[in-house]
């Protein structure tokens, strides 16, 4: 993907008032539904009993046949249930319900700072590891993913905080309140992953550039101009770039630092129903009715959607844990969407496109059910940025039916046939 | 609460798709008046009489099908309009009628209707009413009359004059200054002579993005690049200026190629397409019966449209493929 | 291989309404359209070729049927190629003396054109190699009447649109097209046969479903 391709859209950016609020801590839920599951997706075993009241920071799920922690309780609370449920991004798990104890003491004593200098590789890994970080870009444990980095080819690491999403304003928030924390995470990152370089990418120019410059010193920070979704790397890169989140960052930094597990996410809550558009920091398990109830409804929504406008998914319910995978919540009434014809053939699609495909010729294929010519038009480089729905002009679920097809591949489906023997 | 699920992006642009129809009537528009001024108002009956027809048979084909109706997004309107407008001004009140009618009956509806049809309905229609009707498909006006057409009755009486393609096609050729040519002071279709009006509407369809450049720039080129290596009349630029601005060839360049349901959308399959198409019309103009064959010649290329686009789009992109084909 | 051999007549049956119908040869298996497009303009000569149509066919499906598996398979095609011309040059000298020479002399290249039809090798070559002789029989004939059918059909429109006769005899319409006797008014009336023939098949079968559900509920 070039830099200097044409390709992409502009999208409308939607992310005041949540953008100039500051962080807000939202007031320990009545009750909280803590996933147990470790980051790659394994069940974890509770570590506690039943009614017993667990520290927030203490071990919550343990690794099957382990005494390894790999969930931790984000709120002090009584564990007082165990509720099997099927979340939208981690499909059909098992959680522990915490009764949330506000008030209660936790562990007071803040532990010692360690000399993040000294610490190698494998030792950033693992506290990583121990810490059960997610990286909220794509919902993956952190140190798989740094660790699947370590012996590739030079590459540049990137934390992407330029959210080219309309809603989202959470990584601007963060930066905002600790953007050395950050800083220092990345850089702890570039170690443990064996990067050339890092930078933090932002989309935010002049003083406010400088600002961020001014309070995460040493650290080169980038802006990235471009239609969505532009790449987040410095302008004279020759080097691939891989990236990594604000929040995760910042929780490796914290991990590693103080040992402090990650427990907390900052979500941005926007959409045209909510009250308050704020970034909430939410405890991990936090209901999602129990964050919009926080930041207020002031009118019915018809949609509720985990995720950014472009790339979120809508949910039926809202009793649905948010995770740290998750960095907006949108409320929306209306959904601007035209009114769905059969394809024109305008040819937006093709050009919205940053991955070179062809979108209306894959849907086509779909449509007719061409499976085995789906191949050849590289369905699965389609990463699902959902420009070329943005831009079509019937109103059809392009990105939905490439993303159908990238996920389908290697069906075959016979071709109707005489079954002449000739 | 209930809440309703939807596929991502939740967010879009709220165009209509009839934005691209409604641009070309838009600049069908000007055409129709400047052939008014030569020739009064049977022209402009011509051309609603065919939209008439084509929208009355889009209808009744929607009810017979029992499908939503789409003759709102327009494109039953444009075909209408484009048939008329490539008529001759003293084509009888029943040609745009039957033309219209062809064109979504046979080449349109059953192909899969609005949005799905594989050639272009215009071009068809005005080929069949090529076929059948040749001679009063070729029966100009001449427009120095400064007289508008009757009404009604019949239009035996109207001093008719050769167009510049008949005139180069049997070898003889009346000079026509560059004024001229470009003002429509000459003998064609309805639609086709005022070539400034014309590349003024082209340009008006570019900006807004419902006609593409790419397609009727390389086939211009590629019809100038055969006027000046065959010209059938001395001189290269007069070959040129002559072969661009008779019969109905720019015409076709700016609203029969342009259809976007048969055009290819891939970038190079665009310019593949129009320098096609552009040869294949000069040729039909050398060799061909009429003289003016572009309708087969867009015909032709249609067939050939989602070919071109996926040869292109394989060609620019064969490491990539090949790189899937290995790993995946 | 073949078949097993079995004299039931649903099976023959249902190989002929297969051919005739279900998979038409023209209109569903797009086979044998040029001699249609190109000189299926008049009823006679439809008439002329369907018939020499099925005296090619009928004996090239039997012959193979018999005896095609036990020849080499590059023999097949060039015996029976060769069998079709034979029979053909009979019939067109037959034609030519016996019935009419100006039907002859405008049907010059099309008799002998069947031989080499798409229409042989698919049926003859291809489909009797390894049926029985009843099935084999049976698809040859509907083809031969598929064709025959579809190709007299067309021809019959078009003489009556472009010149106003039917079988040379003059219907005294007003309204004539000539054009409809070039081709491309035989592809779009194939075009809409075709179509027509699948709305057929498609109310037969919701008709025949129908039946089996009213049976299966009693």
């Amino acid at each position: 993907m070039s830099k200097f391709t044409k390709r992409g859209v502009v999208l409308p950016l939607m992310k005041e008032p949540a953008c100039s609020r500051p962080i807000v801590d939202i007031p320990v839920p009545a009750q909280v539904v803590v996933p147990l599951v470790a980051g790659d997706g394994t069940a974890c075993r509770p570590a506690a009993g039943s009614y017993e009241t667990v520290l927030r920071g203490e071990p919550l799920g343990l690794l099957e046949g382990s005494e390894t922690p790999a969930v931790y309780a984000p709120v002090t609370g009584v564990l007082s249930d165990l509720r099997e449920m099927t979340h939208p991004l981690l499909g059909d798990i098992s959680c522990a319900v915490l009764d949330g104890m506000a008030g209660k003491e936790e562990k007071t004593e803040k532990a010692e700072k360690r000399d993040l200098s000294a610490l190698t590789a494998e030792e950033i890994l693992a506290a990583a590891r121990a810490a059960g970080i997610v990286d909220e870009l794509d919902g993956s444990l952190l140190a798989d993913k740094l660790e699947s980095w370590l012996d590739t080819d030079p590459y540049l690491l990137g934390a992407d905080g330029t959210e080219q999403e309309p809603y989202s304003s959470s990584a601007w928030a963060v930066l905002g309140e600790a953007a050395d924390e950050v800083s220092e995470g990345l850089g702890l990152a570039a170690r443990a992953a064996g990067a050339i370089d890092c930078h933090i990418a932002i989309r935010q120019k002049g003083k406010q550039r400088k600002e961020l410059a001014k309070r995460a010193p040493g650290r080169l920070i980038c802006t990235v101009h471009g239609k969505y979704p532009a790449v987040p790397e410095p302008r004279s890169a020759v080097l691939p770039v891989r990236t990594v989140g604000v929040q995760a960052c910042r929780a490796l930094y914290r991990a590693c630092a103080y040992g402090e597990p990650q427990c907390d996410c900052v979500v941005t809550v926007a959409g045209d129903a909510v009250a308050n558009p704020q970034n909430v920091r939410v405890p991990t398990g936090t209901l999602v009715e129990d964050l919009l109830r926080f930041c207020g409804l002031s009118s019915n929504p018809s949609y509720i959607i985990l995720g950014d406008a472009m790339t979120g998914v809508a949910i039926t319910q809202t009793d649905i844990a948010i995770i740290p995978g998750i960095a907006c919540v949108l409320a929306l009434t209306v959904r601007p969407q035209p009114k769905t014809r059969t394809c024109v053939g305008c040819g937006r699609c093709v050009r919205a496109c940053h991955a070179d495909l062809l979108p209306f010729e894959i849907m086509r294929r779909m449509d007719n059910m061409q499976y085995e010519r789906l191949s050849s038009l590289l369905p699965e480089e389609c990463d699902g940025c959902g420009a070329c729905s943005y831009v079509c002009p019937a109103g059809l679920d392009v990105t939905a039916k490439v993303l159908e097809a990238r996920d389908a591949h290697g069906t075959i489906f016979l071709k109707w046939g005489d079954g002449d023997d000739f | 609460m209930t809440f309703k699920l939807a596929h991502a992006p939740h967010l879009r642009r709220t165009e209509s798709a009839a934005f691209m129809s409604l641009d070309v009537l838009v600049a069908l528009l000007p055409l129709l008046l400047s052939s008014a001024v030569y020739y009064g108002a049977r022209p402009a009956i011509l051309v609603l009489l065919g939209m008439a027809s084509a929208v009355l048979c889009e209808t009744i084909c929607c009810l017979i099908m029992k499908r939503a109706p789409t003759v709102l997004d327009g494109t039953a309107a444009v075909t209408g309009g484009i048939v008329g407008m490539l008529l001759p001004p003293l084509a009888p009140y029943w040609m745009p009628v039957i033309g219209a009618a062809f064109a979504i009956l046979v080449v349109k509806m059953p192909m899969g209707g609005s949005g799905r049809n594989l050639f272009n309905p215009a071009a068809a229609g005005v080929a069949v009413l090529t076929l059948c009707f040749s001679g009063l498909m070729f029966r100009y006006p001449d427009p120095g009359q400064n007289v508008p057409l009757p009404l009604t009755g019949s239009v035996a009486q109207v001093i008719t004059e050769s167009s510049p393609a008949a005139q180069m096609m049997s070898g003889g050729q009346t000079l026509y200054s560059p004024m001229m040519l470009l003002l429509g002071d000459f003998p064609g279709p309805i639609g086709a002579t005022a070539i400034a009006v014309i590349a003024a509407c082209a340009l008006y369809l570019f900006s807004r993005r419902s006609a593409s450049p790419l397609i009727t720039l390389s086939y211009l080129a590629a019809c100038a690049g055969m006027a000046a290596l065959f010209p059938r009349v001395p001189g290269l630029t007069n070959s040129v200026l002559m072969e661009l601005c008779s019969g109905y060839l720019l015409f076709a360049g700016v609203f029969l190629l342009n259809d976007p349901v048969t055009a290819p959308r891939h970038w190079l399959g665009r310019l593949v397409y129009g320098a096609l198409a552009g040869v294949l019309v000069m040729l039909l103009r050398y060799y061909g019966r009429f003289e003016e064959g572009a309708c087969f010649a867009v015909l032709l290329v249609n067939a050939f449209a989602p070919v071109i686009d996926r040869m292109c789009w394989g060609l620019l992109n064969f490491y990539r493929i090949r790189k899937g084909a290995h790993s995946g | 291989m073949k078949q097993p051999f079995s004299k039931n007549l649903k099976e023959v049956g249902d190989a002929f309404l297969d051919s005739f119908l279900v998979k038409n040869i023209v209109l569903v298996q797009a086979i044998g359209i040029c001699p249609i497009i190109a000189i299926g303009t008049h009823l006679k000569y439809g008439v002329v070729l369907a018939v020499c149509t099925a005296l090619v066919l009928l004996p090239a499906s039997l012959f193979m049927s018999f005896l095609g598996d036990k020849l080499p398979a590059w023999l097949r095609a060039p015996l029976y190629t060769v069998g079709a011309a034979a029979i053909l040059l009979g019939a067109a000298v037959f034609l030519d003396r016996l019935i009419s020479h100006e039907l002859y002399a405008i049907l010059y290249l099309f008799i002998p054109l069947m031989a080499v039809n798409t229409l042989v090798s698919y049926r003859a070559g291809g489909f009797s190699v390894s049926h029985e002789p009843a099935v084999a029989l049976a698809d040859a004939l509907a083809s031969s009447l598929g064709f025959g059918l579809v190709l007299c059909v067309v021809s019959a429109l078009r003489e009556m649109a472009a010149f106003g006769t039917l079988w040379d005899i003059p219907l005294h319409m007003e309204l004539t097209l000539p054009e409809a006797s070039l081709p491309y008014a035989a592809f779009i009336m194939l075009g809409f046969m075709a179509a027509f023939l699948q709305w057929l098949k498609a109310v037969l079968s919701r008709r025949a479903g129908r039946r089996g559900e009213g049976r299966r509920a009693e």
